[in-house]
């Protein structure tokens, strides 16, 4: 009988292994990411993410192979879908680091990405924002500078705020005396018009604020929509 | 005897408009190998350069000739991507004449080098190499509850500006 009880649990595991190879081999996050959001309008609920990021003074000195990145995304939990603009230390891509990207999978689709040669300094403040525009499209924005757009069949169902790194054993942004910020985080409520833009409105999420191994993040978002987050290696 | 006389004046007319006609003949020959010469030439997958909001065109023959060479935009490509100029398994480069609306945000030094990309503040035909970096491995960024596992990319592509060298920006989709 006991021996059963050890059974059962380990199967399970493998099997959800099996099933779900991804969860084995994830990306490691820190930040908040909301539920499925969904609109009783019927209309699309999330039609953009925007967070306003203050760099620490230092940044991460990361080896070939790692990478640690920064953004706001609109995602579909649903069909896997994302859009997401932010910035990223890849010591493979390019020499400068951290740089500015966008990057999207449409439904069904393959990630593409698309990386600037220019990137936010230290201690700076910059808006990131992707969102829908005319036509279709969704564009990221670093403040007022279109990083890409793309017409890719993304059907976001939530938002994420993240420091995502490819391991966790990989340094994050921000150390204990000079923290990386989400401020200002905000998501585009599309619940009152399918198609009429200018009747959508920034709203604040509701968000679970999380850290994966070898990062803490000290959040106020409840208070003021902020939290800071930082390397604990 | 009028009869031959006019046989010979259609006959006489036909061989002249015949050689009239001549150098029209090669022209829209011409014209034929033109057409053929401006089919885009490219291994870019042009449906995933739109969904980035890139377009191609065939580069003229004459004109926007390049001002550097294919040997100094690989050069350049390379100093910017050092890893993956050791890394890849080969390096290539494309002369193609780029449209793109959707992107804008270049480096000062690329803006400053090029007035017409100062001017329109993104790419509107503009003469660029795309070098790619084949073989490599590049791990895509991810979403947290995500299915998949991350895209891991082969081919990490640079665009440089073919009239001053400078690096415009990169991409990844396969």
């Amino acid at each position: 009988m006991v021996k059963r009880k050890i059974t059962m649990p380990t199967a399970s595991l493998l099997l959800a292994c099996i099933a779900f190879p991804s969860l084995v081999s994830a990306n490691a996050f820190t930040g908040g990411q909301s539920g499925i959001m969904t609109s009783s309008t019927g209309n699309q609920m999330v039609q953009g993410a925007r967070a306003t990021v203050i760099t620490p003074n230092t940044y991460p000195s990361l080896s070939s192979g790692q990478m640690t990145c920064v953004w706001p995304a609109v995602v579909g939990y649903s069909g896997g879908s994302i859009a997401q603009v932010g910035f990223a230390v890849e010591p493979g891509v390019g020499t400068i680091q951290p740089h500015y990207f966008m990057g999207w999978i449409p439904n069904g689709g393959s990630y593409k990405e698309i990386q600037s040669t220019v990137g936010p300094g230290k201690g700076s403040t910059h808006e990131y924002t992707v969102k829908k525009v005319a036509g279709g499209y969704w564009a990221g924005y670093v403040d007022t500078t279109q990083i890409s757009s793309t017409n890719a069949n993304v059907t976001p169902d939530g938002v994420q705020y993240y420091n995502e790194n490819e391991s966790t054993s990989t340094r994050y942004f921000g150390t204990s005396t000079s923290k990386l910020k989400f401020a200002q985080v905000v998501y585009l409520d599309g619940s009152a018009s399918g198609s009429d833009s200018s009747l959508w409105t920034w709203k604040k999420p509701i968000l679970a604020i999380e850290a994966d191994a070898n990062s803490q993040v000290d959040s106020s978002f409840e208070t003021n929509s902020s939290w800071y987050s930082w390397d604990t290696h | 005897m009028m009869e031959k006389r006019r046989l010979y004046m259609i006959l006489g007319s036909l061989a002249v408009v015949s050689m009239l006609c001549v150098p029209f003949a090669f022209a829209a020959d011409d014209e034929s190998k033109n057409s053929v010469q401006t089919v885009l030439q490219t291994s870019q997958d042009l449906s995933a350069l739109a969904e980035m909001g890139m377009t191609l065109e065939q580069a003229p023959a004459v004109k926007s000739l390049p001002t550097i060479s294919e040997e100094d935009a690989i050069k350049a490509a390379s100093e910017y991507m050092p890893v993956f100029s050791k890394t890849a398994t080969n390096i290539k480069a494309e002369y193609q004449i780029m449209t793109n609306p959707n992107f804008q945000a270049f480096s000062e030094s690329a803006l400053a080098k090029n007035p017409t990309l100062q001017q329109n503040k993104h790419l509107e035909k503009t003469p660029v190499y795309i070098v790619s970096f084949e073989g490599i491995k590049k791990e895509g960024h991810d979403f947290k509850g995500s299915n998949k596992k991350p895209t891991v990319f082969s081919e990490q592509n640079v665009v440089v500006d073919a009239s001053t060298g400078e690096i415009l920006y990169s991409y990844n989709y396969r």
